[in-house]
């Protein structure tokens, strides 16, 4: 079969990718070798907190910033998206993840302050509704800050006293006799929590709660992206609740990434999972197909159009060989040379490393540019952390990136393939 | 009287493959469905590349939950820095059995293939005592096979004999293929090995079956490398020269195909196996290419019938995409649903045991579930274990795609 649209990549640029996609009634395959640092994330979508070259504050109006950014710099990858594609994106995939079982607020006007295990706040955009009543938390509220007795991952006490320093009324208490698997992290508590483990979880926060109190946990509910069991929880405890993320494994964002994927295969989107994208062969002046790898056994895939989600060195996306960054499936030229220095000379520095800008360079479809500096190949589309000029990281602006590039990429590449109209 | 052919031992186990590459990324570990249901097992990150570091190349595992590990290879698929996972839980395994022997349960089960061979000899009473409550209870106390699992039924009549005279296609312009049936097919189901040659001879195919032995894939999951090497040798000698001569060696079964073409090399270090890794491709690939090229209208099904596919563990292993469901999708009549629910809980033998079987239930129950949700027709999936436990936890027939096909015609 010789698919319209093969997209690499099971993250959330590649799986926006497959959905516009197929939404244009393109055929895809969604490739990939495993679902992405999606499922390692805190399950927000950020779109733009800190613009670079801005002092170190964050920006309340993420969707001003974005038109600001893409006025200012003609190499981001919003300069090319534009903001009214961004915000179209925002509202396009939270339907999408409330479809999938597990809604993320829509309010696009506003950044979120989101409190993290260690009691740093997060800013991003759209946050899932479990976090909702912890979101931007006034210092006058006082907060309860549940632990679970065995849990790893997160320390009830150690984060009180921060926010204690900070300013906030807090008080903490760890609960005993929850059972928390093998290792003691997350995941191994949301897998043996039953639905009678949920009603005692809230019963047990009704005895400890006191009036006009609302409770963080860490995020202890089920795997499932099935937001019923977090209104249970509320219900039960009679309080307002809300999770805090801790490290991977992430349980918010794997209930996104399982959300989205769901939208993927009920769409008809083919998953074709396990495999390794190599290289590419030419036919006829474009890309024809692409040849894959599972272990020892390889295969080729034929498409008519190409989307390239592949993420960033974490993901293979790009790759260092030597002192140079390298793309290695298509070869294509990373730019490097003008990005020098690649580090700053302090590791946490808030303007964030040149490195973490490298990428591939795209024209105003989203075709990633060759050596020449024109489109490498008319069928090849790219999108998320693979482009460059942003850096995910420093500005936190990694989902909105991914998904805004991934959307259109992927009605670009359907539009290529000969599917509907291009928008 | 006759020649005493020797087959070469098997090289050792060594524990000698890189974790390094893992970044303890954990997404293996919401990956693994035996961790998920039972925390007897920390996961598939902690039992392969965070244990290896604590494991001498040819020291024992003294750790007995990586007998947990059901070999469904779920986490190697799903890794991105491509750490063979599974390969190393395996060795682990190979490593602990040297040490402690295999359970009865173990023994019996991974050896199916001459447990079948004399099942099948002896099918009527075999298959009435099967269905006996009272002798599988008796099995489970005696042996620790599962007496509620379930356990294919034997044929009457083995498929090489049903195929023993039967005239290859004469069709010079075709593809020359070499069909590896396996062992449930030879003793289960020599019906769908029939369906199969049909089905390849009808799209232009000219099929061989030259004599084989089982792949071997139950052993290399339980550990026992020796023996699946004495399978492996034996396989590549008695179907290379035919496999070299011919176009491609198709399987209908995910499993077996995993074994020759992937297993064989990179767990067995059996590196002749190339010619099986090369040659290789799965039934449907096959049919879907030859159904293309020949420009067939495939007909319309009889009735209108809704169908549920199951993605096999070791189909997502192969890294081939869903063929089967791109064919009965391009047939009309058929409405196909993906259920993407994650692994039935069989994994081969590994449900079957005793032991493992109330994991193995809470394994299969998302699979099951969303089974009743969509209540279909029938149930499809290209791997024979996943279909028994299918059936036998949800009533609804469960069908390889080769059987949908060729009653279309």
């Amino acid at each position: 079969m010789i698919y319209d649209v093969a997209v690499i990549g099971m993250g959330l640029a590649g799986m926006s990718a497959a959905l516009s996609a197929s939404e244009m009634g393109a055929t895809a395959a969604l490739i990939g070798s495993g679902p992405g640092t999606l499922n390692l994330a805190s399950g927000c979508i950020d779109v733009m907190a800190y613009p670079p070259n801005q002092d170190n504050l964050p920006v309340d109006d993420p969707i001003a910033a974005v038109r600001q950014v893409a006025s200012e710099f003609s190499e981001h990858p919003y300069a090319i998206l534009g903001d009214k594609a961004v915000a179209k994106t925002l509202s396009w995939i939270s339907a999408h993840t409330a479809a999938g079982g597990w809604p993320l607020s829509s309010d696009l006007s506003k950044n979120h302050r989101v409190l993290t295990a260690v009691g740093r706040f997060k800013i991003t955009c759209l946050v899932p509704e479990s976090y909702l009543a912890g979101i931007d938390l006034p210092l006058y509220k006082p907060l309860l800050i549940l632990g679970i007795s065995g849990l790893r991952d997160f320390s009830a006490p150690m984060l009180a006293e921060v926010l204690q320093m900070k300013g906030y009324k807090v008080r903490s208490t760890v609960l005993q006799g929850i059972p928390v698997g093998f290792q003691g992290h997350s995941l191994g508590v949301s897998r043996f929590f039953s639905e009678s483990g949920i009603k005692q979880l809230g019963l047990q926060i009704r005895g400890f709660v006191r009036p006009g109190e609302i409770v963080g946990i860490p995020p202890i509910l089920p795997p499932m992206p099935d937001i019923q069991y977090f209104r249970e929880l509320q219900k039960v405890a009679g309080v307002e609740v809300f999770e805090i993320p801790t490290l991977p494994p992430s349980l918010p964002g794997i209930r996104l990434s399982k959300a989205l994927r769901a939208r993927c295969v009920s769409s008809g989107v083919e998953l074709w999972e396990g495999v390794h994208a190599l290289s590419m062969e030419e036919s006829g002046g474009k890309i024809g197909s692409l040849l894959l790898a599972a272990g020892p056994n390889q295969r080729k895939l034929q498409a008519k159009t190409f989307v390239m989600a592949t993420g960033s060195y974490l993901s293979g996306g790009i790759r260092v060989k030597g002192d140079t960054v390298i793309e290695p499936i298509f070869d294509l030229p990373i730019n490097q040379k003008e990005r020098m220095p690649l580090f700053s000379t302090s590791f946490l520095s808030s303007s964030g490393h040149n490195a973490g800008k490298l990428g591939v360079g795209v024209d105003s479809s989203l075709r990633p540019l060759g050596k020449n500096g024109r489109p490498a190949w008319e069928n090849l589309f790219a999108a998320g952390d693979i482009l460059a000029g942003h850096d995910p990281l420093a500005e936190r602006c990694g989902g909105g990136v991914a998904a805004s590039s991934g959307r259109i990429a992927g009605m670009n590449a359907a539009v290529a393939a000969g599917k509907g109209k291009k928008s | 009287m006759k020649a005493i052919r020797l087959v070469p031992s098997a090289p050792e186990p060594v524990a000698d493959i890189m974790f390094d590459p893992c970044v303890k990324c954990t997404i293996c570990m919401e990956a693994c469905p035996v961790a998920r249901v039972t925390d007897s097992f920390p996961g598939p990150k902690m039992a392969g590349p965070d244990a290896q570091r604590f494991r001498g190349r040819f020291e024992q595992s003294t750790d007995n939950w990586i007998e947990l590990c059901s070999s469904c290879r779920s986490c190697q698929t799903v890794c991105p820095s491509n750490v063979p996972i599974a390969d190393i839980n395996i060795l682990a395994k190979a490593r602990h059995r040297m040490q402690t022997g295999s359970s009865m349960a173990t023994a019996i089960l991974s050896h199916a293939h001459l447990v079948a061979k004399f099942g099948a000899s002896f099918a009527p009473i075999a298959n009435k005592s099967m269905r006996s409550k009272a002798i599988r209870l008796f099995a489970e106390k005696l042996f620790g096979v599962s007496a509620h699992a379930p356990l294919p039924s034997f044929a009457s009549k083995k498929f090489s004999s049903e195929i023993k005279n039967r005239i290859i296609s004469n069709d010079r312009d075709g593809l020359t293929v070499v069909y590896f049936h396996g062992c449930y097919t030879e003793n289960n189901r020599p019906d769908l090995g029939l369906m199969v040659i049909d089905l390849l001879e009808r799209f232009g195919c000219r099929v061989q079956v030259p004599g084989q032995n089982c792949c071997g894939v139950a052993l290399v999951g339980v550990g026992d490398l020796k023996s699946a090497y004495r399978l492996a040798y034996r396989n590549y000698k008695k179907m290379a020269h035919v496999i070299e001569n011919s176009d491609y060696l198709v399987f209908a079964s995910p499993s077996c195909q995993l074994a020759l073409t992937a297993e064989y090399t990179e767990l067995l270090h059996f590196h002749k196996a190339r010619i099986f890794t090369e040659k290789s491709i799965d039934l449907m690939s096959l049919l879907e290419h030859q159904i293309e090229a020949k420009g067939v209208q495939l007909p319309s099904a009889q009735k209108p019938m809704k169908l549920a596919y199951h993605t096999a563990c070791h189909l997502k292993a192969l890294g081939i995409g869903l063929p089967a469901v791109r064919v009965l999708r391009s047939i009309e009549g058929i409405d196909l649903t993906v259920l993407d629910a994650g692994c039935c809980g069989l994994a081969g033998t590994f449900g079957m045991k005793a032991v493992n079987r109330d994991i193995s239930l809470a394994i299969g129950k998302a699979v099951a579930d969303r089974i009743y949700e969509l209540n279909p027709d029938m149930v499809v999936s290209e791997c024979e274990g996943c279909r028994m436990m299918i059936e036998s936890m949800t009533g609804k027939p469960a069908m390889h795609p080769a059987e949908i096909l060729a009653a279309l015609f």
